[in-house]
């Protein structure tokens, strides 16, 4: 029998995880968005970001393509959501060479910038993350939808610049507990919004914190800036009825981990966590063993490495990951590079297939 | 005051990030009849070294090498006039930018300020820097070093895009290309053909440092 008559659909194994019941297999989870766009044909990304259509059928290409659970994470209209809202200018992707979303012009440049600062209304602003939202969960996809105050990642690119907020924790310490607090409550409107709108079983909040690791920050100062906002935020979603969080504590975040501050974030049950390739899957699965865990390959290795030698990586990733108490989904440690080639993400799908059986 | 007790004052003062009180010392010195360039290396230099060297060590992060540049910058503005510049003691030039695509630029200025303080003459062309303009600085320029970044996976395939233009140009081996980012390794810099990566900024001026004895035949 062909295996694909044999074998749980990724989305409905990825439930099966989230139920807390153990799924045929590992699942592949890439971290796929732009390289969504590219399998599509598109030569940008911008088309993969504005519009939740175009969007929709990128996810789709690639569950059925790989055989994978995305994640779709509803990212169209991110721009206007994130960045507009505060009256900041920004570029969806839709140069060759970008990768991503890009601030053009910051809404708060000086300190009489943040005097003036005032939490927009976020839903006029949600049209594309609603529709993205809306369609996924019809087509059954259990999407993700961004919602990133209280870090520094998402004050630090969407109201301000990275450099600006980070001169400002040791030289105005009082604006950038103005600015996270502002983004904290701009982020607890948003899932007002999506609380009440979605039926919270059907979609799980995400976040996700480059700028608030330990590459650029300290434990103290993440400690005193970010981490209380971010309990905050989480803990206001865990309130109103949403079960879990999906986090990806992006890059090198060992300090925090050795402070024991991971924990501190409420996540649900389980919670999904995953980290970026600064973290081996021993030091998760160790540490963290009682979330869902994904990852951990190398994003540039995925896009340098042959084939084989990916499917092998996968094998020891799926190895270790294996060993979590609440299960574990194959992945990369970012996003999926976009030039990544197909035959490399197959890879890992073949490899969950081939030694990502559970123990009964 | 004596100018060792200035000195330790003004490196203090950048390790603090206190820019009104390096402005102030900068403009002491000169009214002490201090050589600016020796202010500017005994002073400046030397403060950001020991900073730089807390960053590699994980004991300082992002913020204090900010604020501590500020305040070194505070005192360049006021020595920089007064500097004669030997051109036999800069070690090199470089070009330095951000991969066309990608906006996130706090790692390059940070191994930027690490160029200046180096001595290095660098000719900054900021984030997301089209190859064109690139190449066009380093036929300008003439740099020893080109160094470019990217910080997300999409945008550091640029980099190799970068190396081939340098060819396609008929500069390659006119210069050393040297990269760096959060995403790249020493595997991948040398799967695309740069000469040298460096993980972090005070590593960034190491490895520059030695391309340049290794061009020169120190070795």
């Amino acid at each position: 029998m062909p295996w694909w008559l044999n074998e749980m659909d990724p989305v409905e194994a990825f439930e099966t995880l989230l139920r807390g019941e153990t799924p045929d297999r590992v699942i592949n989870c890439p971290m796929c968005i732009g390289h969504a766009a590219k399998l599509l044909g598109y030569k940008s990304l911008g088309e993969v970001y504005e519009f939740p259509k175009v969007w929709m059928k990128a996810m789709l290409v690639t569950r059925d393509m790989y055989r994978a659970y995305p994640p779709p994470l509803a990212l169209t209209g991110a721009g206007s959501m994130w960045m507009g809202a505060w009256g900041s200018k920004f570029m969806y992707p839709y140069h060759p060479k970008m990768g991503s979303l890009a601030l053009i012009d910051p809404a708060v440049k000086t300190p009489e910038d943040v005097d003036k600062l005032q939490v927009p209304d976020p839903v006029p602003h949600m049209g594309g993350i609603d529709e993205a939202l809306d369609t996924a969960i019809r087509q059954k996809m259990h999407p993700l939808a961004p919602v990133l105050g209280g870090w520094l990642s998402m004050a630090g690119y969407s109201i301000t610049e990275p450099e600006k907020i980070l001169f400002w924790i040791r030289k105005r310490p009082d604006l950038v507990h103005r600015l996270l607090d502002a983004s904290t409550e701009y982020a607890i409107r948003e899932l007002e919004h999506l609380t009440k709108k979605f039926d919270t079983e059907k979609w799980i909040p995400w976040d996700a914190n480059p700028t608030d690791s330990n590459t650029l920050l300290d434990a103290e100062t993440f400690a005193k800036f970010p981490l209380p906002r971010v309990i905050k935020m989480h803990q206001k979603g865990l309130d109103m009825g949403i079960p879990l969080w999906f986090t990806h504590w992006c890059s090198n975040h060992n300090l925090n981990i050795k402070a024991g501050y991971i924990e501190k974030v409420p996540q649900g049950n389980p919670g999904i966590l995953s980290f970026g390739p600064e973290v081996p899957m021993e030091v998760q699965v160790e540490k963290y063993g009682n979330y869902i865990l994904l990852g951990n390959l190398d994003p540039p290795q995925l896009m340098t490495r042959t084939n084989d030698e990916v499917k092998e990586m996968s094998r020891k990733n799926i190895e270790v990951g294996l060993r979590g108490k609440r299960g574990y989904m194959l992945a990369c440690g970012c996003e999926l590079p976009p030039p990544v080639p197909p035959a490399n993400v197959y890879a890992m799908t073949s490899a969950c297939r081939e030694y990502g059986e559970y123990q009964k | 005051m004596s100018k060792e007790e200035l000195f330790k004052k003004m490196s203090d003062a950048i390790l603090s990030g206190d820019r009104d009180e390096t402005t102030r010392l900068a403009r002491e010195s000169l009214k002490m009849g201090l050589d600016a360039y020796e202010t500017l290396s005994a002073g400046c230099v030397k403060a950001m070294g020991i900073m730089s060297n807390r960053y590699d060590k994980g004991e300082t992060f992002a913020p204090d090498i900010l604020v501590a540049s500020d305040a070194m910058y505070g005192a360049i503005e006021v020595l920089k006039p007064h500097i004669k510049v030997d051109p036999a003691k800069i070690p090199g030039t470089i070009v330095i930018g951000v991969i066309e695509g990608d906006v996130h630029d706090i790692g390059k200025n940070i191994v930027k300020i690490l160029f200046d303080l180096g001595g290095f003459r660098v000719i900054d062309l900021g984030r997301n820097v089209p190859m064109a303009t690139f190449i066009e600085s380093a036929r300008e320029n003439k740099p020893d070093i080109l160094a470019a970044s990217a910080l997300i996976t999409t945008t550091m395939v640029g980099l190799e895009e970068l190396v081939e233009k340098t060819k396609e140009a008929g500069i390659r081996d006119k210069l050393k290309i040297m990269v760096g980012g959060a995403p790249l390794s020493a595997e991948y810099a040398e799967k695309i053909g740069a000469d040298a990566y460096a993980p972090n900024a005070p590593q960034a001026l190491k490895v520059a440092e030695g391309l340049i004895r290794a061009q020169k035949g120190g070795g």
